[in-house]
This record gives structure tokens, C-alpha cells and sequence, in this order.
């Protein structure tokens, strides 16, 4: 006899709870307690007190948690096939990718993360990230050369800063604020509401819409725990999952233009990418070789840049 | 007593003073802690295993020393090269791990990890030696787990990659092994010693 | 009951004298099997909080603090400080409250000060006079200022305790007014016992010689400019400057100095490895123990307790301070540093306080625990090095713990103290 009842979902979240996906996620949580007649009790987990992304995965794949919102870059070493999301410029427009997620393609991602053991419900925003950095506005890939731009921990994003002529640095996201203002490196690359959130307009104030990657996060339930459910609570889940997407894309929005308009009134330069084909060409060889290491992707990606 | 970080160790005396020689004189209690004391019993068993955690620390030293200049040729790179080496800072968390649970299983040996234990050493021997048995065996169940959970961490991590590394992600999860299976040898070993005279005092009690 | 099995079984084995960082490992996998979560996720838990990269300064630190330790800088720095403030009456005192400050200033570990500089003044100061009691007294509750002043590789454990979002640099800069604070409050009670037992002063050796001894630890004292000048000029993160500390200490004790030998370094490599290793194990098992905490909601639970004791900060801060210092009686600093940060850090934000001038008041508190019996690895490191027993160094204590409790008060109470250095640096 357990005290946390198999009814009493688990749910992590990395961000703040006033953040639109806590937000979000307490009202999915809130919404499957009253639509399951308290069959199914979530509670949301703030702040990643429950371990860091890779690990909550791991976590929730096994169900020790019963379900999250993961953002698809971090999810790359265990589904592959979602390395595709983390394609700089595979998405057209923050849009197009709401459209491809919420069709047939969007399905297939599914299906993968389903043989993983995550049942993907609905697909969250992450708004797109632009470069930002200390020098100048980026209007031309020329304007990367030679910077030290940080990234993520993927070979993808550091072949995109490298194709662009820049010197890519990984490095722990707490001291990016520090390197930024002091020089040890010159640029990193975020969305409006994180760029503004962790203060780095402050110190790097150009930012530069190139908006190359377009990475979107999933609400996933364990397989475990979605089995568990009758067939009417399934239902109930997957409709709050939806409604609760639709609500982080609106908060999103909202949160993005207030992170926009608090940045520009605190004097970061914003400045449009004329020629963004131009950075898109220069992504021909992280395509060439990504589609070498996996060949039986190259159809996914051609159908994503199918959809209008 | 406790012995806090940067005290040290038994195979290196701080310099020609022996323990509980203080600069005030020679006070009884800290030059011979222990009246009761026996030399470890299965002696042959005993320097093997002090073998094996010298072994453990010089693997150890060497990845410390490593992770230095590493970190210089990380800087080095991002400077002079303007092209940063993206697998350093990867790799130097490998080896911390590498370093935190060889190291781990040096201290268990060398019973050096920090502990409460002036609430059992003021005890009677009887009750003394049950806590000291205890706390042995809590280590070994402790190692025992990590074993096992480490194993299986391996079997489900060999297809990750580190990213920016290459390696499989196993590499992280073997130093949990290494640091169960070493710790239980060496935990195994001293709770057999005790065996022979239970409420006798080893040397490094 | 899932609760009373995680404290039930940490409290079983710290009665038993198990290793802190297995009794909490025990007590997390406990109850993920009590709970029937799998037990795996404690084991990840344990790599991923090694597995931290601001957590890679630690062994930086400890490795640089080592080399000066064993190569020749602790010494010269002791014979800068007795050359520059050792003609005040009971010189010898001031001068050791002085060396911490050097030296803790770049080792960053308060036990490693203790033991070089304890070893190195404590057979001068019986030589000139001095009681036992005083030296080691003065020894143990100046070495704090290695913890306060930066480096200090328990401010790293304390940045990612918080959970990351604090500043390792502000951090440091924080820490410098109060720990030359708490070393004036120190100075000033080794100086007032010093009267009273009629100890003499040194008689000042001339510019020439003070001049002299600056020089020649110059090499020496780079060290911390280039761990703090490192990341403040933005040359290097935090990481690479403790690297580049160590790789500087090394050259300066194995070329300049030439008293590294072979033995020393590998003395240096062993120490610091394990140390390393000591915490950062501590460090993974308190991470599995904590996803408990979090599970159950203590956080959440304590501060509703606390706020239902008290409405006013000025209590709530005192609470905190002396819920503090007991359990640092009990308890080593990493390990409180790990567990208490996640629980109380939000009690203390909620009332307003900024988590750096938390954390350095933290950093002062659990300090003073490492010299209070029963369990304080300076007072015993100290005691061990002087010769005396426990009993004996704590009945003179007391002036000292006073100073550092008036130093701790007012960083409590005075945010300018802590938080005054880096907004007027980083602004
Ligand atoms: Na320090
Ligand atoms: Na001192």
C-alpha cells in the first residue's frame, strides 16, 4: 500500500510555474481531475525538482513519472527520428510547424515516441530561436564569422554555428550570462521570453531574427500510465492534453510580445534577416551529412518541407 | 573522529609528525585512540585489497591531473584556434564521475568519508562493535544496490551517446559499478576481520 | 510514513556512524522502493548531480589549494602577514587571523587552512609563549575566512544546491567584505584575549624586510589573482579559472619556488582526488535524497511551519540562523549545504532576502559549525595539529565563537555587507 496511489499522476516541468507551460500544465492537471471525477489526480512538479530532462525522460518512460512536457531537442539520443526537429531551418515559420505537428507528420513522431514508451498527446510551442550576441546586428552569415556563439549540447547545432564560420561553445546555461558579459564568448541563441527571462538582453543586446530553429515540445503521458486508463479516461486525458496545447500556444504568443516589448523598451536592438535563404544554403552540409548518418529520414524531412 | 576533506590520509602522515603528535606535546588519547586495537586480521586478504585501492587512486590521479589540461586546451582552443574543442567539456564530466567513485571506493577502504561517529565510539564495546557492524553493513547493502542498479543502467544505456562525445553512455554508468563492486570487496573484507574479534578495534577505527 | 522512513533511515545510519552520503542514499532508495518507484531513477539521480559542469571548479580549487599547501606558498604567505601586522600586542594572533585571509582568499577549503596554517604557526607560537588553547582557538575560527572569502568551493556547491540560477562570480564577490568582516571581528577577539593573558608583540622587522617578504610571495598570491581576475575580466569562466589556478600553482611551487618535489605532487594529486571525491559523492547521494524531499514536498511543508511560528522576517531569520548552527554542530558543512539550501533557500526568499546574501551567510553559519564540537573537522583537524584535547580548545572558545556570531549577525541583518561588492562591480 503505496501513499502516492497510482491515481496521482507525476507530472515535470523545467520552467516556473507562472511560465506559460506551468501554467498550462497545472490547468491540464486540474482539467483531468475534474474530467476523470478524480479517477486521475495530477500533480505538476515545477522547476525541475525532479532531475534534469534527460533523467525525466528516462523517469517517465519507466514510469516513475506519468507524464511531462519534454522539448524535442534534448529527446534526440533516445528517438532518433526527432533529431529531425533539431534541423536548423526545417520549419518554415513558427506556423508551419504547428501544422506539420498537428498533422499526418506530427502522428509519425508520435508513433516513435510511442515505441519508446511515451504517448505524445499534444504538442506544445517554443517559439523559435534567433542568434543573439554582443558585437552587431547578424544580417549575413559573414556576420557570424569568427564568433563564439553558445549551444546546446548537440552535434547539430554545433555543425550550424561551425557551417556559418562561427566557433561554437557548449557550455553550462547558468554561466552563460556571466560569459556573455564578460566576453567569453560573443553570442548565444534563444527565444524572446528565455532571452529576456534570464537577463541576457542585458548584456547582449543585439538580436537577430533568424529564427533557425523552430524545436517543439511535447505533453507526454508513460505508456505505463496511459494503458491504465479506461478507454473514457483516455479520451478525457487527450482532450485536456489538446486544450491545454491550445493554451500554451496563446500564452506563448502573449508572453513573446510582452518579452519583445521589455527587451526593445530596454534597448536591445532587434533587427530582421533580409536574407535568411541565405543562412538556409549555408545548412546544405549539416543536411548532407545528417541525411548520410540516417538515409531512412530523408523522406521525413521532404515532407515536412512539403507542407505549406 | 571524523576526518574532514584535505586531512591526511593514512599513507601520507603530514610531515615526520605522527599521529596525535601535536606541537603542544604528545597527548595520550589521540596517539593511541584506541586500547582494544588488533592487527587486521587475513593479512595476505588485507594487503591485496590495499593494493587494489592504490590502483584506484592512482587511475584517479591521473584523470585529475588530465582534467587539468584539459580544461588549458579547452581555453587554448576557444583563444588561440578560435575553434573550441566541444568534446572537452563533455569528457571532463566523464571523468569526474570516473574521479567522485574510484575515489569513493578508496574511502571506503580507507574509511575516510565524512561520519558521525562519536555517538558509537563512546559507547561500550558490546553496543560499539553492533554499530559498527551496522554501519558495515549498511555500506555493503548500499554498494550491493549500486551494483546492481549500475548494471543495469549499463544494459539500458549502451546505445545513447554522450553528445558531442561519441561514447555510449554506459562509460558514465560503469564508474557506478566500479564504485559498488570495489566498495563491496573492500566492505566484505572488513566485515569478516570483524568477525574474528568482534568487539576488538581494527587499526582504522 | 514515506517521510518518517527517509529521516528514520538517514538518522539510523548516521547513529551508526555510516558515511553521511550512503545513510542519505540508503534512506532515497528506501523509499523508492517503499513508494514503488524504480530504484534505478535513485542511481541516475546519484550520476546526474556528479555530473554537473559549475560542480568541475570543486576539484580545481581543492587541487590549487593542495599545491600551495604542499609547494611553499602557505609558508611565505604567514611570514607576509607576521611581517606586515605582527608588531600588535599578541601579534602572533592577528597574524594568523591575517594569514587566513591570504590564504583562505585562494585555497577556498577552511580545513585545508587550518591544517597549513595551523602546522606551519602553531610551533611558532608555542616557541614565543603562547598557550595552546589560544593558537588553536585562533587557528580554527579564522580558517572560516576560506569558506567566505573567494574561491570557495562550498559557494559552488551552494550555486547548485540553489538550483543553478545564481551566479558563481556574484557569489564570490559576495563574500569578500564579510569574511574580512568576521576576520576584523576575529582580530579584535584574539587581540582582547591576547591583553588579558599578557602575550608580547613581535617587533616590527623594517619596510625592507615587509617589502621583502611581499616580493617573494608575490608568485604565490598571483594565484588567487588569477582565479578571481580570471573570471572577473572575462578572460575565463569559473571553471577554467580554477584550472588555470591549479596549472599556475603548479608552475609556481615546481618552478619558481622549486619545492614541489615528486612526493609533494603526488601528495597533492591524493589529497585532492580525495577530497573530490568525498564531496562530490556526498554531492550525488544528496541529489537522490533531495528528489525525495521534493516528492514529499518538505520545502513547501517547512516554510508553512515557519511562517505559522512567524510573520517577521527579523524572527524568521533568526530561526533560520540558529536551526542552522545546531544542525552544523551535528553535521559537516557539504552535506548541510546540500540538504538545507533546497528547504530553507525559499523560506528566506519568501521574506524578501536575496538568495546571494543567503548563501554567504549560509557559507559564515555552517562555517562556525566546523569549529563546535561534537562534530567540527577544524576544531578536531586544529586540536590534532596543537596537541590538545576538544574539552580543553572549547573552554576558551568562546570570545572567538562571539566574534564570528557578531560577524554572521550583521550579514544577516545588513544586506549592503554582502551584496554592496558585486552591484558596485557588475553594474
Ligand atoms: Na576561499
Ligand atoms: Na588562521
Amino acid at each position: 500500500a503505496s501513499p502516492l496511489a497510482a491515481k496521482d499522476w507525476r507530472g515535470w516541468n523545467i520552467h516556473p510555474p507562472t511560465y506559460p507551460n506551468g501554467i498550462a500544465l497545472d490547468a491540464f492537471a486540474e482539467k483531468v481531475a475534474e474530467a476523470t471525477d478524480g479517477r486521475v489526480t495530477p500533480t505538476v512538479y515545477h522547476n525541475a525538482v525532479l532531475g534534469d530532462q534527460p533523467d525525466a525522460i528516462e523517469q517517465t518512460r519507466n514510469g516513475a513519472l506519468d507524464f511531462g512536457n519534454f522539448n524535442m531537442g534534448p529527446m534526440g539520443p533516445i528517438v532518433p527520428a526527432t533529431n529531425i526537429l533539431s534541423l536548423p531551418f526545417i520549419f518554415s515559420s513558427v506556423d508551419q510547424m504547428h501544422k506539420v505537428m498537428d498533422g499526418e507528420i506530427g502522428q509519425r513522431f508520435s508513433d516513435a515516441l510511442a515505441e519508446q514508451g511515451l504517448v505524445a498527446l499534444s504538442w506544445f510551442d517554443s517559439g523559435a530561436r534567433s542568434l543573439y550576441n554582443t558585437k552587431k546586428p547578424v544580417k549575413t552569415p559573414a556576420d557570424v564569422q569568427g564568433m563564439k556563439v553558445r549551444v546546446m549540447n548537440n552535434q547539430l547545432y554545433v555543425d550550424m554555428i561551425g557551417a556559418l564560420g562561427g566557433n561554437a561553445t557548449p557550455m553550462a546555461f547558468g554561466e552563460v550570462y556571466q560569459s556573455l558579459k564578460t566576453g567569453v564568448i560573443d553570442g548565444a541563441e534563444n527565444n524572446y521570453p528565455s532571452y529576456e527571462s534570464t537577463n541576457h538582453y542585458e548584456v547582449a543586446g543585439y538580436y537577430s531574427i533568424t529564427e533557425h530553429l523552430i524545436i517543439p515540445e511535447c505533453l507526454c503521458v508513460s505508456t505505463a500510465s496511459w494503458e491504465a486508463l479506461s478507454d473514457e479516461d483516455k479520451a478525457a486525458v487527450k482532450q485536456a492534453a489538446v486544450e491545454a496545447a491550445a493554451m500554451q500556444r496563446e500564452l506563448w504568443a502573449e508572453r513573446e510580445k510582452t518579452s519583445l516589448e521589455k527587451v526593445k523598451g530596454a534597448g536591445a536592438q532587434i533587427n530582421e534577416v533580409e536574407d535568411k535563404a541565405a543562412f538556409q544554403s549555408a545548412m546544405d552540409p549539416v543536411y548532407a551529412g545528417f541525411i548520410e548518418k540516417n538515409p531512412e529520414l530523408k523522406s521525413w524531412i521532404d515532407d515536412i518541407k512539403a507542407v505549406k | 573522529m571524523s576526518a574532514g576533506p584535505s586531512v591526511p590520509g593514512p599513507e601520507e602522515p603530514r610531515a615526520g609528525r605522527a599521529p596525535g603528535e601535536g606541537v603542544f606535546g604528545e597527548i595520550p588519547e589521540l596517539a593511541e585512540p584506541k586500547p582494544d586495537v588488533i592487527a587486521p586480521p587475513f593479512p595476505a586478504l588485507d594487503r591485496a585489497m590495499g593494493a587494489l585501492a592504490r590502483v584506484c587512486m592512482a587511475v584517479a590521479g591521473v584523470q585529475i591531473v588530465a582534467l587539468v589540461l584539459l580544461m588549458g586546451w579547452l581555453v587554448f582552443g576557444r583563444y588561440v584556434l578560435n575553434d573550441t574543442p566541444t568534446w572537452i567539456e563533455q569528457l571532463a564530466i566523464l571523468l569526474i564521475a570516473w574521479i567522485t567513485f574510484l575515489g569513493a571506493a578508496v574511502g571506503v577502504r580507507d574509511e575516510s568519508h565524512l561520519s558521525i561517529d562519536f555517538i558509537r565510539e563512546s559507547l561500550p564495546p558490546v553496543p560499539r562493535a553492533a554499530l559498527r557492524v551496522l554501519a558495515d553493513v549498511m555500506v555493503a547493502v548500499f554498494c550491493g544496490l549500486m551494483t546492481w542498479q549500475g548494471w543495469k543502467l549499463v544494459g539500458t544505456n549502451l546505445a545513447r551517446e554522450i553528445p558531442m562525445l561519441g561514447l555510449p553512455e554506459a562509460w558514465r554508468y560503469a564508474a557506478l559499478v566500479a564504485f559498488g563492486a570495489l566498495g563491496l570487496l573492500f566492505v566484505a573484507l572488513r566485515l569478516a576481520q570483524r568477525a574474528v574479534a568482534p568487539t576488538r578495534s581494527l587499526p582504522w577505527d | 510514513m514515506g517521510l518518517t522512513l527517509l529521516f528514520g533511515v538517514f538518522a539510523l545510519g548516521l547513529i551508526a556512524g555510516a558515511p553521511v552520503a550512503f545513510a542519505l542514499g540508503l534512506a532515497a532508495v528506501a523509499c523508492f522502493a517503499y513508494e514503488g518507484l524504480p530504484l534505478f531513477v535513485a542511481f541516475q539521480r546519484m550520476m546526474s548531480g556528479v555530473s554537473t559542469f559549475s560542480l568541475l571548479a570543486i576539484p580545481f580549487f581543492i587541487f590549487s589549494g593542495e599545491l600551495m599547501l604542499h609547494g611553499g606558498i602557505a609558508r611565505r604567505l604567514v611570514t607576509l602577514a607576521a611581517a606586515a601586522v605582527g608588531s600588535v600586542r599578541g601579534g602572533l594572533g592577528t597574524v594568523n587571523v591575517a594569514s587566513s585571509m591570504l590564504f583562505g582568499g585562494i585555497s577556498g577549503s577552511a580545513v585545508a587552512d587550518t591544517s597549513a596554517l595551523g602546522s606551519i604557526l602553531m610551533p611558532v607560537m608555542k616557541e614565543k609563549g603562547y598557550d595552546a588553547d589560544y593558537a588553536v582557538n585562533v587557528t580554527v575560527t579564522s580558517s572560516i575566512a576560506g569558506i567566505v572569502i573567494p574561491p570557495s568551493h562550498n559557494m559552488i556547491l551552494f550555486a547548485v544546491a540553489a538550483g543553478g540560477g545564481i551566479s558563481v562570480s556574484n557569489l564570490f564577490l559576495a563574500g569578500v567584505m564579510p569574511g574580512i568582516l568576521m576576520c576584523l571581528c576575529l582580530m579584535a577577539a584574539a587581540y582582547w584575549v591576547a591583553v588579558r593573558r599578557g602575550y608580547p608583540a613581535e617587533t616590527f622587522p623594517g619596510w625592507r624586510a615587509l617589502a621583502l617578504s611581499f616580493a617573494d610571495s608575490l608568485p604565490g598570491l598571483m594565484t588567487a589573482v588569477i582565479i578571481v581576475g580570471g573570471v572577473l575580466s572575462g578572460v575565463l569562466t569559473v571553471t577554467e579559472s580554477g584550472a588555470f589556478g591549479a596549472l599556475y600553482a603548479l608552475v609556481v611551487t615546481g618552478v619558481v619556488y622549486r619545492e614541489l618535489t615528486w612526493t609533494a605532487f603526488r601528495a597533492a594529486v591524493v589529497s585532492a582526488v580525495r577530497t573530490t571525491a568525498l564531496v562530490m559523492v556526498l554531492v550525488g547521494c544528496a541529489s537522490a535524497f533531495a528528489y525525495m524531499l521534493a516528492l514529499y514536498r518538505v520545502p513547501e511543508q517547512l516554510t508553512d511551519l515557519l511562517m505559522g511560528i512567524s510573520q517577521n522576517p527579523i524572527v524568521i531569520l533568526l530561526m533560520l540562523n540558529l536551526i542552522l548552527l545546531a544542525l552544523g554542530m551535528v553535521m559537516d558543512m557539504a552535506a548541510l549545504i546540500l540538504i538545507c539550501t533546497p528547504i530553507f533557500l525559499p523560506v528566506a526568499t519568501g521574506i524578501g532576502m536575496d538568495s546571494i546574501q543567503f548563501g554567504i551567510m549560509m557559507m559564515m553559519n555552517l562555517g562556525l559549525g566546523l569549529c563546535t564540537p561534537p562534530v567540527g573537522a577544524c576544531l578536531f583537524v586544529g586540536c590534532v595539529i596543537g596537541g590538545i584535547r576538544i574539552e580543553q580548545a572549547v573552554r576558551t572558545i568562546f570570545p572567538f565563537y562571539v566574534a564570528v556570531f557578531a560577524a554572521l549577525m550583521l550579514v544577516t541583518y545588513v544586506p549592503a555587507i554582502s551584496l554592496g561588492l558585486p552591484s558596485l562591480l557588475l553594474e
